[in-house]
């Protein structure tokens, strides 16, 4: 198809046998995420900070199974969120080793305020991305939204348009941030799925010496890490400073154009592959071209082939680097260039065009003999695939505009859809009347001694006459526990309900666009901040109450509902609408894991149990620290109401939805963690739910108990039932926790023991003593 | 695309007479039509979903006979698909029966079997034609 010239220029792997470097490589089959991995792997970073996001989880899952067997030394840690995953690289690259980030989309932006820090106090780092689009709504696919937000904050952009680029630009990132004269953070930034999951032929270094020698010894002129050289790192520098700091970035950008070149070629003397600043296919002579960032180019380039075979003279340009902006590059190459097409996976909303157009369009005006015409185009937002078809409309476009001398359309989407009114879905299910869900089948009463609430459950066959809040033909998966916990909490809440999700499992499972599960009205917002956004809410409700706005005054319960995970990276809001006390009830259904993303562990993933970022190997052993201990957190709140459940024991968990709805109308703030099964993750048949959350109860791993007014009551204690057992029966009853009974992890079993036991003991002094 | 000149690309491989052409579908809304903001005005529209396909041979069948109306089955479905029926329905029902499963959502994993003190639903091999003849629909309108 193409010629040999074109090949190099398109950098990625030499045809067979072309292996022309000098370091040993050899052959793989990955796709971007297994290439960030083994490319750090191969680097040796000494920190990497991270948290799960889709799609670039992968790496740290990678590693993770590296890890575990012993192939590398990178000491991985997983953040609370993407702000303290950012701020745990921040502080280790402080400490003058090499750090890795990955993420994309909301992690990215999470991570954002921590971006211009790092570079303006000039502290490298590598921060993978697998780019994805910013919600919302939220959508999990690829565009590049999420990279755009990082183009004004001084960092190293650069683009890996497949895995062997990933690969090897990881490399090159390393060598460009150290740089004496750089001294920046450096982003490699690929395709979120079309890149990151697709996987490709590449080579990757088999020759540890010759890695070594390329990327030498971090070398940071300082640290916070030298006592015999203290240093204050971000020191408060307000004007006439700060623009002058500004100034030495703007100097270590301009470096950096000269020595990534530099880098590269250096690389490419190792591995035979060359990553030229802009990569321009077929552009000798082209009087029309596309401008593309990454997988789309490729894509492009095919069709380039085709219109080129016709007699068309067109090509395509994708550049290797976003920042520094190669304005020269673009210049020099599409000089003559009668027509440009410049295709954004984002957009620049009211501008007219996405970055990169209008960042070209203004490198170009700088060249005063340049006359070629742009036209704009917002294409494959929310990971809308882009087909060949759709690089021959692009062509067509430039083609017409160069033959025509006028740029027409000079900004439109491409690939959007206008809908037909006869296509509207039907209109779902009627409103359910509050009169339906309010049926007294919990009946409250205070008693007048104690000051405690007494709950009178109907039976259980009498409670199924409550139409369910949430409806069948969600997709969780099956024997998923999050919707017998919703469907007994709904049992019992009366009247009107708004619920709000935080991101996770019942979030995405019920409201896969254009339909809902949810029949009474949702929310959800972001996976972090559900609390603060619940809170604005409840205040809303009652202000407008207050001002009589509220048309038949609804009397509404306000729930928060939350997995395990949205209460590591939201536990700031959560515990600020605690504080609060807001009326509302905040629901965590504990499944031990970030099962949505995946299963990688979360801070309520018990100490040993494997997930997909705490791998089990013959140098691991599963998760290295213990399960947080989330209702005592929020009974340190002093809230009018806390408890434990598990679905295994609908009448208790309801006795305590029916105070939390008591109090949270009444009183504040309520918090409830019910203990939720997930058959996929915990890796048990779907079946075994009883038995399993009923071992996690009687070991006491799970203890089920209530804090009313500030007073502990165990409400099922398995000592004086007569069920105790040792946490070695119920952690035999799992995949991802059979390893743990070995001889080899016997102190691991006696740790979990230990720590079962402490924490037991200490609720059961509370309970024992109503002033602890 | 590149891979072309890194793989051989063997002609008819994965075509055969009578393939339908690729579709690439629309969506069901628009720009024009969807309303704005990605909100969803249809409350609980996945009862138009049909998850039998997720099940992988297996169906809980209910025995009428044996059922004690417990509802411990109810309160573990995590497809929330058991339909029952009752007498004198306001606001507490005096009784209440176990009809059958609405075999549209369920997704086979056999918790209501684990659950059944009562040995009233078993597991039983899915057989073609058996959901839809012991299927208890749950909403008249789907």
């Amino acid at each position: 198809m193409a010629d040999s010239v074109d090949l190099l220029a398109r950098g990625g792997a030499a045809p067979d046998g072309a292996n022309a470097g000098r370091a040993r490589q050899k052959p793989d089959f990955l796709g971007g995420n297994e290439a960030a991995a083994h490319a750090a792997r191969d680097i040796g970073f000494h920190v990497m900070g991270y948290f799960p996001i889709t799609p670039s989880t992968e790496v740290a899952e990678n590693l993770a199974e590296m890890q575990a067997e012993g192939e590398h030394q990178i000491s991985m840690v997983p953040g609370d969120g993407e702000h303290g995953a950012a701020g745990i690289c921040y502080g280790a690259a402080l400490g003058g080793g090499r750090v890795l980030n990955v993420t994309s989309s909301q992690g990215l932006l999470y991570s954002l305020e921590q971006l211009p820090v790092q570079a303006g106090t000039r502290v490298p780092m590598v921060l993978n991305v697998a780019t994805r689009t910013v919600s919302g709504p939220l959508d999990i696919r690829g565009d590049h939204s999420d990279l755009y937000y990082v183009l004004n904050t001084g960092w190293i952009i650069l683009l890996a348009r497949d895995p062997q680029a990933v690969y090897d630009l990881n490399f090159v990132a390393v060598r460009v941030g150290e740089h004496p004269e750089i001294r920046l953070p450096v982003l490699v930034a690929y395709d979120g799925f079309f890149t990151s999951h697709q996987r490709r032929r590449l080579e990757r270094f088999d020759d540890k010496e010759a890695v070594k020698a390329f990327l030498g010894e971090a070398a940071p002129p300082l640290t916070a890490l030298d006592p015999t050289k203290p240093v204050t790192f971000g020191p408060y520098m307000n004007d006439p400073d700060l623009i002058n700091n500004k100034m030495q970035l703007t100097h270590a950008m301009a470096a950096a154009k000269r020595v990534i070149p530099e880098v590269i070629a250096e690389l490419a003397e190792l591995t035979g592959r060359h990553y030229p600043i802009l990569d321009s296919y077929r552009m000798e002579d082209a009087e029309a071209a596309l401008v593309l960032i990454n997988s789309a180019a490729d894509t492009a380039k095919e069709v380039a082939d085709r219109l080129r075979a016709q007699g068309r003279r067109v090509g395509v340009v994708s550049p290797n680097m976003l920042r520094p902006f190669p304005g020269d590059e673009f210049r020099q190459a599409l000089k003559g260039v009668r027509a440009i097409l410049v295709g954004d996976r984002a957009d620049s909303y009211g501008a007219d065009g996405g970055n990169l157009s209008i960042e070209l369009r203004a490198a170009l005006q700088t060249d005063p003999d340049n006359n070629t015409l742009v036209l704009s185009r917002i294409y494959g937002l929310g990971g809308r695939d882009f087909y060949d078809t759709d690089a021959e409309e692009f062509f067509a476009e430039a083609l017409e505009a160069a033959d025509t001398g006028v740029a027409a359309t000079p900004f439109a989407y491409h690939g959007t859809h206008a809908g037909t009114v006869e296509e509207i879905p039907h209109e779902g299910l009627p409103a359910i009347p509050a009169a339906e869900v309010s049926r007294g089948m919990a009946k409250v009463t205070e008693d007048p001694e104690s000051g405690k609430l007494k709950v009178e459950l109907e039976p259980l066959w009498a409670m199924t006459a409550v139409p369910c809040r949430v409806a069948p033909g969600h997709g969780a998966c099956p024997g998923c526990g999050i919707f017998p916990v919703l469907h007994q909490a709904y049992a019992v809440l009366e009247g009107d309900l708004v619920v709000l999700f935080q991101t996770g499992c019942a979030m995405v499972v019920t409201t896969g666009y254009p339909r809902t599960a949810h029949r009474i009205t949702y929310i959800h917002n972001l996976f972090q901040n559900g609390a603060a956004t619940l809170s604005g809410v409840v205040e809303m409700y009652l202000e407008r109450m207050r001002r009589g706005e509220l048309p038949g005054s609804p009397d509404i319960t306000f729930m928060m509902v939350t997995g395990d995970g949205g209460m590591d990276i939201g536990m700031g809001p959560a515990l600020g609408a605690a504080h609060r006390n807001h009326n509302m009830i905040i629901l965590e259904y504990d499944n031990q894991g970030y099962m949505n993303t995946g299963a990688q562990l979360s801070y309520a993933t018990p100490l040993g149990h494997r997930t997909s970022t705490s791998e089990v190997g013959s140098d691991r052993a599963g998760k290295v620290f213990h399960h947080k201990d989330t209702a005592q957190i929020f009974a340190g709140c002093h809230l009018p109401y806390v408890f434990t459940a598990s679905e295994g024991y609908p009448e208790d968990f309801m006795r305590k939805i029916a105070k939390a709805q008591w109090y949270a109308k009444r009183e504040g703030f309520v918090y409830g963690k019910v203990l939720a099964f997930c058959p996929l993750n915990w890796r048990t048949e779907d079946d075994a739910a009883a038995e399993v959350l009923q071992s996690a109860v009687d070991c006491c791993f799970f203890p089920i108990y209530e804090v009313e007014k500030g007073e502990t009551t165990i409400t099922y204690d398995p000592d004086v039932v007569g069920r105790r057992r040792p946490a070695g029966d119920w952690l035999g009853l799992m995949g991802k926790t059979r390893h743990i009974l070995r001889p080899e992890n016997a102190e691991r079993l006696e740790a979990i023991e230990q720590e079962v036991e402490r924490r037991w003991l200490r609720l059961k002094a509370m309970h024992d003593h109503p002033g602890l | 695309m590149r891979g072309a000149e890194e793989f051989e690309i063997l002609e008819g491989i994965g075509q055969a007479e009578g393939d339908l052409d690729i579709v690439r579908p629309n969506p069901v809304l628009g720009y024009e039509t969807a309303d704005i903001g990605g909100v969803i005005t249809a409350p609980g529209s996945t009862v138009w979903n049909d998850l039998t396909s997720s099940r992988i041979g297996w169906l809980p069948v209910l025995d009428p006979e044996k059922c004690i109306q417990c509802a411990m089955c109810d309160m573990v479905c995590p497809d929330l698909c058991l339909v029952w029926s009752y007498e004198g329905n306001e606001p507490v029902p005096r009784s209440a029966r176990l009809v059958g499963i609405d075999y549209r959502y369920c997704k086979g994993c056999l918790r209501c079997v684990e659950s059944c003190s009562a040995g009233a639903m078993t597991r039983q091999e899915e057989t073609p034609g058996l959901a839809d003849e012991l299927r208890v629909p749950m909403f008249s309108e789907v």
